[in-house]
């Protein structure tokens, strides 16, 4: 596997206080017995205690262990040891340590089991196909539910609803789940919440609904949908696809080009969306998840073009994908691939809001925008209009980068604002 | 208003209050959609117009327009730092390899840098840097030239930094051009500061200010004035102060004799060795001492010198005039009365009064020569250390380190020596830090200091030392790597500016 940039470790850290801690402990000093092979990092560390702390990292995963008793993944000490990896600090020639051999070995044999299990399980059609009317039948009785409780709900009026304790968003939401149509709850819990923090609640929350209402429409008529609208419909109500079918499905070979990604964290669980694009102008996003204690994969370099497979999930584009091999052969591009006008992107997502009207992220390769405005409220701009810059996101080292002349931004278009994600200038692109 | 968008606001209305107390409006033919079947229920229509109304906000509506704009970064005249440059600069500012008093240090190091090669921040770091300066101020104060026009530019645009660009502006200064012109018609305050920073520049100015304004200004500026004398002083200030003791004002009196107190080759340092002489007597036959005298109640001459009047009834002890004599007599009055040497006289001084004035006259007017004899005496004030030479002070230290001595804070010291300490204090310290004293407090007082104090050059006594420190004592190990740590970061730095 190709040793991974400094940035790429530094993304790989769980935040900046366990980074900092690494970065001191990346000095040969306190390392023994270190080596790496093509999916294994390794080393013994020197804490303060007698016995020095085993590490390992699994490069595919990837995935860390170490015997010191820190809660964050990666702690320091697979940080540090990644750090000394990435500067070419570690032998690659020796022999495997035990402790990191056993523990890859066990990896190995727990990732097998449920692959073995699929392989050797019941291959009983019938009984799978029973399975799956079940949950059908399940989720049909779950949205006649909910239509029922959004019919109530606009029949009392939405003043009244606001009225009502976090309880009642809550146990509609909970319904949903065991009506196993999770993304519809997910989006009843954030509305629960958001419309009391919300000034412009009304129009939000009637908007919501609209789109809730849209949703439960769609899948009732998913008799007569098509397959890419049928998946889209699918995707909004949060029955998943397994990755297993779409690894082998609709695949595509590369180069594929980062555009930028996001990461977010809500406490929970942390989220990561890299958008790439191909040659031809087809954009697609990557989603990875991790619990708490989990660490994300590893992100990719924005202005990275990535030569590998990706397989698509069902659905209009912009599809979601997932990386078939560990991408490999970063060679790094500046241009930014279907560059538009903010109007333009604009239009492009309003128009795949016709294939799936209940979708509020879009992406927008923008070119020549400017970021204009004062104190806290700012704006990209370009000749073709404007859009306030999303909430919660730092225009700073944009502003530092751009000296407020026009560059070419990637970002997302999201509720009517634009998230800058990276900024691509004449020579290098910038992750935001 | 168009018909869409009254539509889409009786749409919110009726949400509002609910399809139960008001119908849900039609929708307008002009869009063209089947969402209006009457023999759907108000809920559902409402519903219905609710999902369109959604999809239309958000596709429907055209990208805004604003007239919010911004002005662009002027052109940058210096160069960019070179990439190790900017790759240590990201390394202190995210993932600072050492501790966090170092990690200020260093950036300030870094600015200063680039400040002397004249090149500047890369753009993508500036946002990071000032968050960090605003916060700081002696990194804020560092900025200067090295932000570049960009980093001028981008530090109005956020108030988050305002503490930035407060702390770069130079300070302002009374001293420059012609403060001395409104010096007499400045407020009190200002006055007495204006007056503080013109006798730092130019002292012979402000004497000749003060001289000129004399009778103009307040007591209260007088009195700040003579006291800001100190700075700079020598025998042309005298006839001023000598003026300053007639002086109507009590507080400008005594600050004149407070100040006459570090001028003791002064007309009145003379005056004050005469009064002290007669008390003074050289006594013994074998071990010869200083046998002194309380002096008779101060005459008017006296008085006006600067000791206390006498008072009616229960007055000061005749104590307070010997000190106040002492004080002020030229130290060279005591080698007059003994004819032996500087650590002779001082050996012959048994009154412990005595000597306690005597060794604040020595740190007052800063003497060395005898504060290297009061320290070879055995008085363990540090000020007095302080006075020595370098060199002197060292082979003190070292000398002490390898022997501590009853009665001295040691670590007090130690902490006390301008940092980067001196090679050879380093050795002996790193020395006394390897043997057996490992977990002792000195090494637990000295630890912090070592990144900051131990030079570069020792850089094999260090490792060695490492490598010999006990392995229960893990804040010596932990200060000993930080040093060879920074130290390494230091290199780099220097290389990277050359």
């Amino acid at each position: 596997m190709t040793r991974w940039s400094p940035d790429q470790v530094t993304e790989a850290a769980p935040d900046a206080a366990s980074l900092a801690a690494g970065r001191k402990l990346a000095v040969p000093g306190p390392w023994r017995e270190t080596g790496c092979n093509d999916v294994l990092v390794w080393g013994q560390c020197q804490g303060s205690g007698k016995t020095p702390y085993q590490v390992s990292v699994d490069l595919t995963g990837p995935a860390y262990r170490c015997s010191c008793p820190s809660r964050k993944f990666p702690c320091k000490h697979a940080l540090a040891l990644l750090m000394l990896w990435s500067e070419g600090g570690l032998d690659e020639s020796g022999q495997v340590a035990t402790f990191a051999e056993e523990w890859a070995s066990q990896r190995a044999e727990r990732a097998a089991a449920p692959a073995r299990a699929a392989a050797e399980g019941p291959a009983d059609p019938a009984a799978r196909a029973k399975r799956v009317d079940q949950r059908l039948a399940r989720m049909d009785a779950g949205v006649e539910d909910f239509r029922l409780w959004l019919a109530d709900l606009v029949r009392g009026g939405l003043a009244a609803a606001r009225a009502q304790p976090y309880s009642f968003w809550d146990s509609a939401a909970a319904r949903l789940v065991d009506a196993q149509v999770p993304a519809l709850a997910e989006r009843v819990r954030e509305a629960g919440s958001q419309v009391h923090a919300r000034e412009h609640w009304a129009a939000y929350l009637l908007a919501e609904v609209g789109r809730w209402w849209t949703i439960t429409c769609a899948w009732q008529a998913r008799e007569r949908l098509d397959a890419a609208e049928t998946a889209e419909v699918r995707i909004a109500v949060g029955w998943p696809q397994s990755s297993e079918e779409v690894r082998d499905g609709d695949v595509r070979p590369g180069p594929w080009t980062v555009l930028g990604a996001h990461r977010s964290d809500d406490g929970r669980l942390q989220q990561q969306r890299t958008w790439l694009a191909h040659d031809d102008g087809e954009v697609v996003a990557v989603l990875d998840f991790a619990g708490y204690g989990q660490a994300l994969a590893v992100p990719q370099l924005s202005g990275a073009r990535l030569d590998v497979e990706l397989a698509r999930y069902p659905g209009h584009p912009p599809r979601r994908a997932l990386f078939r091999n560990p991408p490999a052969g970063a060679e790094s591009v500046t241009g930014l691939p279907g560059r538009t006008s903010l109007a333009a992107a604009h239009g492009q997502a309003a128009a795949s809001l016709g294939r799936a009207p209940w979708r509020d992220l879009h992406p927008a390769p923008l070119a020549d925008v400017r970021i204009v405005g004062e104190g806290d409220r700012w704006l990209a701009q370009d000749t073709s209009g404007s859009l306030p810059i999303a909430a919660g996101t730092s225009v700073w080292t944009l502003l530092a980068l751009s000296g407020g002349e026009p560059v070419d931004v990637f970002g997302e278009l999201e509720s009517g604002a634009f998230r800058p994600l990276a900024v691509w200038l004449d020579e290098r692109v910038v992750a935001l | 208003m168009t018909g869409v968008e009254q539509w889409l606001h009786d749409v919110e209305t009726c949400a509002l209050v609910g399809s139960s107390r008001r119908e849900p409006p039609p929708v307008p033919a002009v869009l063209g959609l089947d969402a209006d079947d009457a023999s759907q229920s108000p809920e559902h229509r409402l519903l219905a117009s609710a999902a369109v109304a959604d999809a239309l906000s958000r596709a429907g509506t055209p990208v805004p327009s604003t007239d919010a704009t911004i002005h662009t970064a002027p052109p940058e005249t210096r160069a960019v730092c070179g990439d190790a440059a900017a790759q240590l600069l990201r390394l202190l500012l995210t993932q600072p390899p050492v501790s966090k008093g170092a990690r200020d240090e260093l950036v300030v190091e870094w600015l200063r840098l680039a400040e002397g090669a004249g090149q500047r921040v890369p753009w993508s770091l500036l946002p990071a840097l000032l968050d960090f300066a605003a916060t700081r101020r002696p990194v804020a104060g560092a900025l200067g030239g090295a932000l570049g026009e960009r980093g001028t530019w981008l530090l109005g645009l956020n108030a988050a930094w305002s503490g930035v660009s407060s702390a770069d502006r130079p300070a302002p200064s009374g001293a420059s051009g012609d403060w001395t012109a409104q010096w007499p018609t400045m407020a009190t305050v200002e006055a007495i500061a204006a007056f503080a920073t013109g006798r730092r520049t130019d002292p012979a100015a402000a004497r000749e200010l003060l001289e000129s304004e004399w009778d103009s200004v307040s007591a209260k500026v007088r009195s700040e004035a003579l006291r800001s004398l100190r700075h700079g002083l020598s025998s042309a200030d005298e006839p001023l102060l000598e003026r300053a003791l007639d002086d109507r004002s009590k507080s400008v009196r005594e600050v004149a004799a407070g100040v006459l107190d570090q001028l003791p080759s002064s007309a009145r340092g003379a005056r004050m060795a005469a009064r002290l002489r007669p008390l003074v007597r050289v006594r013994g036959t074998i071990t010869r001492h200083l046998e002194v005298d309380v002096p008779d109640p101060p005459d008017e001459a006296a008085i006006r010198d600067g000791l206390t009047a006498p008072a009616k009834g229960a007055g000061p002890p005749p104590t307070v005039w010997l000190a106040q004599i002492v004080g002020a007599a030229p130290l060279t009055t005591w080698i007059e009365i003994t004819g032996r040497s500087v650590p002779a006289t001082l050996r012959m001084i048994r009154d412990k009064d005595v000597l306690g004035w005597l060794v604040e006259v020595v740190v007052d007017r800063g003497d060395r020569e005898w504060a290297a004899a009061c320290v070879d005496h055995g008085v363990p004030d540090p000020r007095l250390l302080w006075l020595l030479p370098r060199e002197m002070r060292t082979a003190l230290l070292i000398s002490w380190l390898r022997r501590p001595p009853a009665g001295r804070d040691l670590r007090g010291l130690l902490v006390e020596v301008p940092r980067p300490w001196p090679d050879d204090l380093g050795r002996a310290v790193l020395e006394r830090l390897r043997g057996e004293d490992a977990t002792t407090s000195l090494g637990r007082a000295v630890a912090p200091l070592l990144p900051v104090a131990l030079s570069p050059t020792l850089s094999a006594e260090i490792t060695a030392a490492l490598s010999e420190v006990p392995a229960d004592a893990t804040h010596l190990r932990r200060a000993l790597t930080e040093t060879l740590q920074l130290h390494a970061f230091r290199t780099s730095l220097t290389e990277a500016f050359r």
